[in-house]
């Protein structure tokens, strides 16, 4: 009983795999790049105005 | 692993890197100090018995890498002197000591931004160039009078720069 269910887990995470190269990421992409972005920016933002003060 | 994920993980990992770096250099950079490293220690209960805190104020500095020396007092609610003028361009060392609880020092448009605890003498290194009026303020809570405790710089010209 348990060989057939690691079996199982087995073949699910292959199948997983699989699906997952084939997924379409590019909404999520332009998402994260664009929070990235956002967060390169405001840091920089903030430490351009430290130097500035310096 | 998908090749978008791939690129996402390494532009976050090489702006961690470049972020990490940054802080790192400038921190011991241009005479920056870890916050610990070189601390003075002073005796909150006889800060007046220091000459430089008998009558804080601004006072001409006998170090060749300073105009003046600042000193200050804080102690609730106030700061000594409530009011301070420096001349333009004038490069100088503040020192700030507490006689009770701990204060904040900083003034407001400024990188000067320090806690006051007892016990230690809180220094910066600055240069005042430009003109202005710079309100201090005090950002650790310490009491009921905490909001009212303010002073002022005026950066005024006729500095160094203009005996030369
Ligand atoms: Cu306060």
């Amino acid at each position: 009983m348990t060989e057939k269910k690691v079996e199982k887990i087995q073949e699910n995470s292959e199948t997983h795999d699989v699906d997952h190269s084939k997924l379409d990421l590019r909404g999520t992409f332009m998402m994260v790049m664009f929070l990235g972005g956002l967060i390169f920016v405001s840091w920089f933002g903030a430490f351009i105005l430290f130097l500035d003060r310096m | 692993m998908h090749k978008f994920e791939k690129i996402w993980m390494s532009v976050g990992t090489g702006s961690l890197i470049i972020f990490l770096v940054i802080l790192g250099v400038s921190a011991v950079h241009a005479g920056h100090t870890p916050a610990a490293s070189g601390i003075e220690t002073i005796n909150p209960e006889y800060v007046r018995d220091d000459d430089r805190f008998a009558e804080p104020g601004l006072y001409e500095s006998d170090d060749d890498e300073f105009d003046y020396n600042l000193y200050f007092v804080a102690s609730a609610f106030n700061y000594e002197p409530s009011e301070v003028e420096i001349p333009q361009g004038s490069r100088v060392k503040v020192q700030v000591v507490s006689t009770d609880v701990v204060h904040g020092f900083q003034v407001v448009n400024t990188n000067i931004n320090m806690m006051v605890e007892p016990g230690l003498v809180s220094t910066y290194r600055t240069n005042f160039d430009n003109v202005g009026e710079y309100l201090i303020v005090c950002n650790e809570y310490c009491g009921v009078g905490h909001t009212d405790m303010t002073s002022t710089i005026k950066v005024v010209e006729g500095g160094a720069e203009a005996n030369e």
